[in-house]
């Protein structure tokens, strides 16, 4: 996860911008980065709810905090060592913290669509990012196996329906480490990036033609019962060139 | 012998043998509270078996044979199945093949290899610094859970889910069980040095009080950190940490009547300190190439040891020995710059070190 305030100088981005193609050929090339995108600001997410049958949903991300997940990656690395190595080497580490977690039970991603997400190819649908945000007091079972089960399933009747990206369940917040670099030196922190007591338990990336369905899908997720579910689209050059066209209009 | 000498022979091998034994297990078995009540049991076989056998030539060795038979027998029984059959019957096939000799030559290299995976894993800067004390103290020191905890102050309840969060992180994290690489191998080296000077400034500020625990620390961190460096005695900082600890150590205990604040250390290195505290002390001085200087330093508290440090430049070896601070059976002669130390009281038994320079040219 790159954990982001929001608003970055203009040079930072350029910078940044400059080193990613050397950067990204170099770790897919190794093997060790699947994918990865920025997501839009957390003012188009939208969290869901389902209580007592009923869908509950709040325009906004699930917190309302002044640092935010601005983007995500996934990687295929040996081991904690390769990852940290592989993240620290990243353009954005210089100016962003980033949080390293593993998939607690293996990844499930779709080959086809991998790509055209990681290529911000969104002609069959725009990317939205499921999370599942956990609370200090779980409402509900975590870990019960039939719920993950029913997981399991949700996930693998989206991927027959051809709108499963890749995602899976994590490893909670101890299994967390948050990485920054400053001055050439690699600092590292036990735990996630964000300060709150709250946690994302799972990832999901779908393809949705639009936000109802987003939220539909969002409601659909067996944890919606116990926790939130947040949904927000990654970030698309081509929608917000449109949104500023209209914006003027 | 007698049970009294069982005992002792016990206590010996647990504090020399005990993270050894369980660094090992970790390797085979990939499974660190497996590796531990394995070790555990290996000790009380060891009780029951040496009044009756006699005590082993090598202990460790004996342990870790009989720690390894332990987790193949837990293996078979656990539910887990297949592919641990599998791999257990691999060790099997090993561990028949006459188990002294192969331990007596993994002894020379692998197992304190296995030591050194076992310290720089605890140590891993992913790990909470506490969690990182905390394991350090477990699976290398050997120290209970409720010994651990109230040296800390905290309820032992706290400290054992301390210690299950940073063994979970570094199985799910998957943090490799190895000696860094190359490149990683400096500020890691850094990070556990820093892990044991901390677990000494915990003792340190507690040496005068009644909570013995906490003032034991002080014993372990530089137990550990003279094993870190016999394991790695090219790195300067390793031998820099050690000095400063054994240097702060010596003057840990009160002399009434005697005034603390200076002492100079003479061009031919022999200290001005009565005999007590002369060979921590000369030890402590004779690591650091300008001994003058930094010995003449020590006065100031252990934080300033970070900018101690850097000042040393430790070209001095430390010749092996026992106890640090303690009144040394034979205490050394001072300018003599080889020689043997032997070990203080009997529990710490240790075998003698072949006298090496006092100075690197």
């Amino acid at each position: 996860f790159v954990g982001t305030g929001g608003r970055m100088p203009a040079e930072a981005v350029t910078q940044m911008n400059r080193d990613f193609p050397a950067y990204f050929a170099e770790m897919e090339s190794r093997g060790v980065r699947l994918c990865g995108r920025e997501l839009d600001s957390p003012a188009t997410a939208v969290t869901v709810r389902v209580r007592d049958g009923e869908t509950l949903v709040t325009d906004g991300p699930f917190a309302e905090t002044k640092e935010f997940v601005g983007g995500f990656d996934v990687l295929d690395c040996a081991d904690l060592d390769e990852a940290i190595e592989v993240e620290a080497k990243s353009p954005v580490a210089r100016f962003l913290p980033l949080e390293i977690r593993p998939f607690a039970a293996g990844l499930r991603a779709a080959e086809p669509l991998v790509s055209a997400f990681d290529r911000e190819d969104d002609s069959a649908g725009l990317p939205y990012l499921l999370t599942v945000w956990i609370g200090p007091t779980p409402a509900g079972p975590l870990d019960s196996p039939a719920v993950l089960r029913r997981s399991e399933a949700w996930r693998q009747k989206l991927e027959e329906d051809g709108v499963y990206v890749l995602g899976g369940a994590l490893g909670g917040p101890e299994t967390a480490t948050t990485l920054r670099v400053a001055n050439g030196e690699t600092r590292l922190s036990d735990g996630p990036f964000l300060g709150i007591e709250e946690f994302i338990a799972s990832v999901d990336v779908v393809r949705c033609p639009d936000r109802q369905r987003a939220v539909d899908l969002a409601a659909a997720h067996p944890f919606a019962r116990y926790h939130a579910v947040e949904a927000r689209p990654f970030y698309s050059a081509a929608i917000h060139a449109q949104r500023q066209l209209e914006s003027r209009e | 012998m007698s049970t009294a000498g069982v005992q002792q022979a016990v206590d010996a091998a647990f504090r020399e043998e005990w993270g050894r034994v369980v660094a090992t297990l970790i390797r085979r078995t990939g499974d660190w509270d497996l590796a531990e009540e394995c070790t555990q049991d290996a000790f009380a076989e060891a009780l029951r078996r040496w009044p009756a056998d006699g005590i082993p030539r090598r202990p460790g060795a004996w342990l870790t044979t009989v720690a390894g038979h332990r987790a193949i027998d837990r293996r078979r029984r656990s539910a887990r199945g297949a592919e641990l059959l599998e791999q257990a019957g691999r060790e099997a096939e090993l561990s028949e093949t006459d188990d002294e000799m192969r331990d007596v030559f993994d002894e020379a290299g692998a197992i304190d290899d296995d030591r050194l995976r076992l310290i720089f894993t605890c140590c891993h800067p992913a790990l909470p610094l506490e969690g990182r004390v905390a394991l350090t103290l477990r699976t290398l020191a050997g120290l209970t859970t409720a010994e651990i905890a109230r040296a800390f102050l905290v309820p032992e309840a706290t400290m054992a889910k301390r210690l299950t969060r940073t063994r979970t992180k570094i199985t799910a994290a998957r943090i490799p069980y190895r000696i860094p690489p190359a490149p990683l191998l400096a500020e890691r080296t850094s990070g556990v040095l820093a892990v044991l000077y901390l677990l000494f400034n915990e003792g340190y500020a507690a040496s005068s009080g009644t909570n013995l625990i906490r003032a034991g620390l002080c014993d372990e961190a530089i137990r550990l950190a003279r094993a870190l460096r016999r394991l790695m005695p090219d790195e300067p900082e390793v031998t820099g940490v050690l000095a400063l600890m054994l240097l702060h150590h010596s003057r840990r205990l009160p002399r009434p009547g005697r005034p603390r604040r200076r002492y100079r250390v003479g061009a031919d290195r022999r200290p001005l300190r009565p005999a007590g505290t002369a060979d921590a002390v000369a030890r402590g001085a004779a690591q650091p190439g300008r001994g003058g200087r930094a010995g003449g330093r020590h006065r100031r508290g252990p934080g300033d040891h970070r900018r101690a440090q850097r000042r040393l430049p430790a070209r001095a070896l430390l010749p092996p020995g026992g106890g640090a601070g303690r009144p040394a059976a034979a205490a050394r002669r001072p300018g003599r710059r080889r020689g043997r130390l032997r070990a203080g009281a009997a529990a710490r038994a240790r075998r003698t070190g072949t006298p090496v320079p006092a100075e690197q040219a």
